[in-house]
């Protein structure tokens, strides 16, 4: 294993900057990933302030290669923003994570990432707005290849993030979050037929599925417990979150795999499909 | 805040940079032709940064035209304290150019070692001498970096792939690959003299 094979830099800098911010900076990470460095980085300034740097670092790469668009494009820009409004509201003066109301506008708060305003990632967490992740963020760097960040906000009534209340939410979260966070986390992360993956993270017989699907218009995923040759439902997975469900299994008992399939809405007994997805549940 | 002063990096090109900036804040309070300035004075670098993930005129044009629209609506979320203005667009551009490649249908057909490849120098004759100036500074640190950190570099970055990926196209672990992006960024920083200040 070789985490030394490359130069060391001067006293002090290094420290400063954790492993994944390289991969950050170059927008090396997946979406998952990227979601939950930046939930870290939103609650460590140190670790932000040299992430920033080589992000900084890296935007200057393209200087070696400038080119200039037709001048059409010039004018179609500015033609374009004459009639397009501004966000109007100052950032808040620095990060901090802190009480961010769950519906919160894109306009007022800061970007917890800088320079990063379109990210979905980020509009996931606005929405989810839910202060304290130092846990998490430590946890993000032990466990990296969780990936998912994208909790639907209730997985079991997907319709209807608005209605569910604060704490049907919240017990919710802090059951996906205290599986993310385990430290003996395990990570199964396969593709599906047809496209898209799945992302299972394993903490004793709990889990969360991040699925990252194709929508099914008229039919909804389902998921199954495999046990040996039988078969059983595991639920329904949620409607996604801009692509993605989140789904948390209590107890994954006996079974040695997670299944899931297309299904008619409502769902069925057993698969009437076969499966899109297989994933081993670790031993 | 506690530990240091944090008003951001720094890049040398100090002229370029507040300009940039300044006409972004500028921007940011609807003043339109503040935005065209500061698309005149970063549009070289992202229109080359994503022609180069992107290695498509029509695509890339299309990213350069959502990201300064992007911009200009959220112009009020700059924050100088953090980073250059056009670092900030940059960024953003990159991310944009980047999740093209990776959603696209064609990202499989594409060969990520081609993206490596630098595209045909600039044609422009109106280079001022601080851009000159900048990018000898740019490829004299990129010169400084080990050959490995400089494909893994190359292979995140203009080839759009993740880290994972490329710990599987290279056949290392994960954790080298991880280190090895971290190292050379740290060191670009430090030979660019990206600092906070």
């Amino acid at each position: 294993m070789s985490g030394t094979d490359d130069a060391t830099t001067r006293g002090g800098t290094r420290e400063d900057v954790d492993s994944l911010a390289g991969a950050w900076a170059l927008d090396a990470l997946d979406d998952d990933e990227r979601a939950l460095y930046e939930r870290h980085l939103q609650s460590s300034p140190a670790a932000r302030d040299g992430a920033e740097q080589l992000r900084e670092t890296a935007s200057r790469l393209g200087v070696t290669t400038p080119a200039q668009p037709p001048p059409h494009l010039r004018a179609s820009i500015l033609a374009a923003i004459a009639d397009t409004p501004q966000e109007r509201s100052a950032p808040a003066a620095s990060v901090v994570a802190g009480a961010r109301p769950a519906s919160s506008g894109r306009s007022v708060d800061a970007p917890a990432a800088p320079g990063a305003p379109v990210d979905l990632a980020e509009q996931r967490r606005r929405r989810r707005g839910r202060p304290g992740y130092a846990l998490l963020a430590a946890a993000a760097c032990a466990v990296v290849a969780v990936g998912g960040v994208t909790y639907a906000v209730d997985a079991r009534r997907d319709a209807d993030r608005l209605s569910a209340t604060v704490a049907a939410q919240e017990r919710y979260q802090e059951q996906v979050e205290s599986v993310l966070t385990s430290a003996g986390a395990q990570v199964v992360r396969v593709d599906a037929t047809g496209g898209g993956a799945a992302t299972v993270v394993h903490a004793g017989t709990r889990a969360v599925v991040l699925a990252d699907l194709p929508p099914v218009p008229d039919r909804q995923y389902q998921l199954w417990f495999v046990e040996g040759q039988t078969v059983r439902s595991a639920g329904l997975l949620p409607a996604p979150a801009d692509g993605r469900s989140t789904f948390f299994v209590p107890d994954t008992g006996g079974a040695s795999g997670l299944g899931i399939s297309v299904e008619p809405v409502g769902g069925s007994q057993q698969p009437t499909t076969q499966p899109i997805v297989l994933a081993p549940i670790p031993a | 805040m506690s530990t240091m002063t944090t008003s951001g990096p720094r890049a040398t090109g100090a002229a370029e940079r507040g300009s940039a900036d300044d006409a972004l804040l500028a921007a940011a309070t609807g003043d339109q032709h503040a935005f065209a300035q500061f698309y005149d004075a970063t549009v070289p670098v992202v229109f080359g940064t994503v022609l180069r993930v992107l290695r498509d005129h029509a695509q890339s044009e299309e990213v350069v035209q959502e990201v300064f629209l992007e911009a200009w609506r959220t112009a009020v979320r700059f924050d100088p304290a953090r980073g250059t203005a056009r670092g900030w667009i940059v960024t953003m551009a990159h991310r944009r150019a980047v999740d093209r490649v990776r959603s696209s249908q064609a990202s499989s057909d594409r060969d990520e070692r081609a993206g490596i490849r630098e595209p045909a120098p600039y044609d422009s004759v109106s280079e001022e001498v601080e851009v000159l100036l900048e990018r000898e500074e740019v490829q004299r640190a990129l010169s400084a970096l080990t050959p490995v950190q400089r494909e893994a570099v190359d292979l995140a970055y203009y080839g759009g792939r993740t880290h994972r990926e490329i710990a599987e196209d290279l056949r290392l672990p994960l954790g080298t690959v991880k280190t090895r992006l971290r190292d050379a960024l740290i060191r670009l920083r430090d030979v660019m003299g990206v600092t906070v200040a």
